[in-house]
């Protein structure tokens, strides 16, 4: 009780405690702010390479969204390796690193019977995916992909006039198509993507980098016409 | 400070008054406290809100990628539940389909449900009697429209019915707030009805014997073999060469499809395509692209026993073609044209068969039918039911239609069918079926003639342009191809399904040959009775009369030139008995006496109808009785016309005389017109490639057949008889079935046809025909749920 009664009773604080107080302070900020300031630059970090993610994700919905949606594949764009370690020295400059297939557009409404002879009941859509160096005159990468499309008419010739070509994605490490040699999987087997993109404040060193390695498999739903 | 609180707050004994006290001490250190708190605590939140605004945006991004593929498979697998519905019921729809550009959905129709649930995948189909069909995958939910897309047939393509092929599919599948769609353009397949031959297997089209020059020829249509196709001439024994011997010759075809294989090509096939595409007709040869491997790897050890290996189920060997001309009509596993084989619905046939059909149960199928060694792991017997629709020319025996009849007989055992059915029939075993004679092939009993006889009295018109080896189809094919207009219709649709086997069986003469040896015995008695030039012209000739004036001046005489005729080909050949024989001849002296020398056909043909129905009768208890050991020289009746008529056309074995269109002189063929569906493995002596030991489901004129086999004397050398099969033929290759160990027949020519009236032919409601079905369009996208609650 009566030490109670000395605490309550003092008068107030030294000089000396209201520096050890403020010494106190400042160093649990200055602690607290490298905490909060890791934190925000680990925070920056993360965002960024989620930024990458998301990138990358979008190319691969985007380009299985199409193949699914697809009717059919050159059976040679992209070509079929035995194994998977022959399929991972195929280079992205390869010519024949290309993905090639058609989207088949079939049209209920006319009489077939009226057709022309060489007239069929649907168009087609031919679709390719080719990656090239961003710039020309480097070794190697960073790659571009590019997505080409040319439509065909209802007697299958192509309309080249309408011809489009656009980039679809740049600052690519890498990426290569291919297909792997499985006698039991239907048609011409699945088709592979791997896809490497690295973060572009490429400044840093390599343990800071951050890189994107995917590789995914996808097959066309459709059917060809007969 | 905290500590100091602390301990306060902990000792129990604080009152109010010492709280007073403390005021004053507790307000001055307020400031410091409370900044710190601050601080601290807006560290903390920068701190927490990054790493939560992270974590959320990562979780969520996670939980959104799940939800959708999770989403996606719950729309594909709607999809996959409304194929499984079509399948199971040709009527299966649930909308309406407009024909506007868009497909637009229009009103809801009458639906059904076939699956049922399933708790082990928490699966479930919500009731419905009409409109979207509805269930839960798992966590999800989806919802399907279905309806046939409004077209027309095309009529430039003979074997699909385009009015009835295609499906839209729209397909929804919701993991909580997530919402996929798949649109889908669905292609319905007939393979019974769409195609000349489907395998469910490798197809095989090399048939015959070394050394031989004769040419099968496959005409019509679509050939699919799900896991290859392969064709060729004779060029191996057991995988060992030999000399070359029969060839394959393919024409009017559609297309050739692998759906998960290759087309492997022997030799240069001579071939020719329809118009198609744009393209005109094409006669070519399809250059050899494979030699087969003669070592090849058989993984199951079954090299002997049908068994693909491995080098040609794992290739897809290029078809050679500078010139572009194959794109469209050959197409392997690249082009996605699968067809993949189903178990065929025998519960569904039974019912039918059940309700206004003929179900036979295995009491009711118990003749002894004999088969060579070999068939069965002992014994030479099975138990059938012999089903014989009958002809122009004998009654039917073994069946009595109900009233009302759907057209549906279902046997829990084997059965064996012959004759011409009078209305469209469905004939399912859960065993085998034997084809043992003519079967579906009638003529128009009641056709007049301008002049002279009905050309069609006798059955089908079996006329060649210049003869049946050299020819691969009929002179008049409108007969034969186009069974929807009455004035053509000579066939029924008629499907026959054998869980295990559809064997061909050619042991009877009587049965396989009976519209081409009646019309000849007619003549025979004839030119007995006459001569040979007058009974030509008299019976023969479709000009002539059908009857003969004999010049026999006396009723002995008569007599004995009947019994003249029965020395050569004999009724009772081993037995001194000669009582029906010599009763036959009264029969005919009787009629001279009574009637006088003219036996007008009204008269001569009832005579001669007792003559061949004496000649049925007894071949069951005479058709072992061989002049040799080897069972090659039948002494029987029947197989001495055979011989006679066939040396009648021809100058060597498969060389025959030209076909004169205006007589009744047919060359023997056995003629099964229909869609023969089995389900069996293939499991009986095979090799693959193009190789001579290559045994079908076919039994009898065999070596193999005499002897305690029973089962009927050589009758045809091999590649001597024709087997002429119109149709499809399909196997689906499904179930294990016995092994075979043994040949049972001699293989004769042949001659597989498609028949164009199949596509249209009686498919109504309830068929349950055999369907396939492939994706041709597919999409998918996201959508919301408020269109998931009004879809």
């Amino acid at each position: 009780m009566s030490m109670r009664g000395k605490r309550c009773i003092k008068p107030g604080t030294t000089l000396v405690e209201l520096m050890m107080v403020i010494i106190l302070l400042t160093l649990i900020l200055a602690a607290l702010y490298k905490v909060s300031r890791a934190t925000q630059q680990g925070a920056h970090e993360v965002m960024s390479n989620q930024v990458i993610n998301d990138d990358v994700l979008r190319l691969v919905n985007k380009l299985t969204d199409d193949i699914r949606g697809s009717n059919f594949s050159d059976p040679n764009l992209p070509p079929t390796f035995d194994t998977e370690a022959l399929a991972n020295n195929f280079t992205v400059l390869d010519p024949n690193n290309q993905l090639m297939f058609t989207k088949v557009k079939f049209d209920f409404t006319k009489d077939p019977n009226s057709f022309a002879p060489d007239q069929v009941n649907y168009t087609q859509l031919r679709i390719v995916y080719t990656v090239k160096k961003m710039n020309p005159a480097n070794a190697t990468g960073p790659y571009a992909l590019f997505r080409e499309s040319l439509p065909f008419n209802d007697r299958r010739q192509a309309l080249t006039a309408d011809k489009t070509k656009f980039q679809l994605m740049n600052d690519l490490d890498s990426l290569v198509f291919y297909r792997l040699k499985n006698p039991k999987a239907p048609r011409s087997g699945n088709l592979f993507i791997h896809l490497r993109m690295t973060r572009q404040d490429k400044t840093g060193s390599n343990s800071e980098k951050y890189t994107v390695d995917v590789v995914t498999s996808v097959k066309e739903r459709g059917g060809e016409p007969e | 400070m905290k500590s100091n609180n602390n301990a306060v707050i902990s000792d129990g004994g604080i009152t109010p008054k010492l709280l007073r006290k403390c005021s004053k001490t507790r307000s001055g250190l307020r400031g410091s406290a409370t900044l710190i708190a601050l601080g601290m605590g807006i560290v903390l939140l920068i701190v927490i809100a990054g790493v939560r605004s992270y974590t959320t945006y990562r979780v969520q991004n996670t939980i959104m990628e799940s939800r959708n593929l999770k989403a996606l498979a719950v729309a594909e697998a709607g999809l996959a539940f409304a194929l499984s519905e079509l399948s199971n019921n040709y009527d299966f729809q649930t909308h309406k389909v407009n024909s506007d550009p868009k497909l637009s959905w229009g009103a809801e129709q009458p639906t059904s449900q076939t699956l049922q649930a399933d708790s082990n995948f928490s699966f479930s189909v919500r009731a419905a009697t009409k409109g979207t069909y509805s269930g839960t995958l798992g966590d999800g939910e989806f919802k399907v429209r279905c309806g046939p897309i409004p077209y027309t047939d095309n009529r430039n393509t003979k074997n699909i019915d385009e009015s009835k092929s295609f499906f839209k599919v729209d397909s929804m599948g919701k993991i909580g707030d997530t919402v996929r769609i798949v649109n889908a353009v669905i292609q319905r397949r007939y393979p019974g009805r769409e195609f000349l031959m489907y395998d469910g297997g490798f197809l095989s089209l090399i048939y015959g014997t070394p050394g031989l020059n004769n040419v099968n020829k496959f005409s019509t249509g679509h050939l699919y073999g799900h896991l290859g196709i392969e064709i060729g001439r004779i060029l191996t024994n057991k995988h060992v060469a030999c000399p070359a011997g029969t060839d394959q010759e393919l024409y009017d075809m559609d297309s050739i499809i692998t759906g998960d294989g290759g087309i492997f090509l022997y030799n240069d096939i001579k071939t020719q395509f329809r118009p198609k595409n744009g393209q005109p007709l094409l006669d070519t040869f399809l250059k050899k692209n494979s030699d087969f491997p003669p070592n090849g790897t058989y993984p199951s050890g079954n090299e002997k026993f049908g068994e693909y290996p491995k080098e040609l189920l794992e290739e897809k060997p290029e078809i050679i073609d500078p010139q572009n001309q194959l794109k469209d009509r050959m197409k392997d596993k690249g082009a996605h044209i699968s067809i993949p084989p189903k178990p065929l619905p025998f519960e569904t046939y039974k019912k039918q068969a059940m309700a206004n059909g003929v179900y036979l149960k295995t009491t009711d199928c118990t003749e002894p039918y004999p088969v060579t060694p070999g068939w069965l792991p002992s014994g030479n017997s099975v138990k059938v039911r012999v089903l014989d629709f009958g002809t122009q020319l004998h009654s039917p025996q073994g069946i009595t239609i109900p009233a009302n009849f759907n057209g549906v007989i279902f046997a829990d055992e084997s059965l064996v069918i012959k004759g011409n059915p009078l209305r469209d029939v469905k004939i399912v075993s859960r065993k085998d079926v034997f084809v043992a004679g003519d079967f579906n092939q009638r003529g128009n009993p009641t056709l007049t003639s301008a002049s002279g006889q009905n050309p069609e009295r006798y059955g089908f018109p079996q006329n060649f342009n210049p003869n049946a080896f050299a020819s691969e189809d009929y002179i008049d094919s409108q007969l034969l191809k186009d069974d929807l207009t009455a004035a053509y219709k000579r066939h029924q649709a008629a499907t026959v399904i054998a869980h295990d086997r559809v064997v061909f069986d050619y042991r009877s003469p009587v049965d396989c040959f009976e519209n081409e040896l009646y019309p000849f015995m007619k003549y025979k008695l004839a030119s007995v009775l006459r001569t040979k030039v007058r009974a030509k012209t008299e019976i023969l000739l479709r000009s002539g009369s059908g009857g003969i004036d004999t010049d026999a001046t006396d009723v002995p005489t008569v007599k004995n030139r009947i019994a003249s005729f029965f020395e050569e080909f004999p009724l009772l050949p081993d037995s001194t008995d000669k009582t029906p024989e010599t009763g036959l001849a009264n029969e005919f002296a009787n009629h001279y006496q009574t009637s006088g020398s003219n036996f007008p056909d009204a008269d001569f043909d009832p005579l001669c109808m007792k003559v061949w129905k004496e000649f049925r009768e007894r071949y069951k208890d005479e058709k072992m009785k061989s002049e040799d050991t080897a069972g090659t020289i039948g002494k029987f009746g029947v197989y001495k016309l055979l011989k006679s008529l066939r040396d009648e056309m021809r100058t060597s074995l498969t060389n025959l005389k030209p076909d004169d269109p205006q007589d009744f002189l047919y060359y023997p063929e056995m003629t099964t017109n229909g869609m023969f569906i089995s389900g069996g493995k293939r499991n009986r002596t095979f090799y693959a490639g193009p190789d001579y030991i290559k045994v079908y489901d076919e039994i009898g004129s065999d070596e193999t057949c005499v002897g305690a086999a029973n089962v009927g004397l050589q009758h045809s050398a091999r590649g001597e008889m024709i087997h002429r099969l119109y149709g499809s033929e399909i196997r689906l290759n499904l179930y294990d079935i016995n092994r075979i160990t043994k040949g049972s027949y001699n293989e004769p020519t042949r001659r597989k046809l498609y028949d164009e009236s199949l596509p249209k032919m009686a498919l109504d409601s309830g068929s349950a025909d055999f369907a396939a079905f492939r994706y041709l369009t597919w999409q998918d996208f996201r959508a919301t749920t408020a269109e998931f609650t009004n879809f």
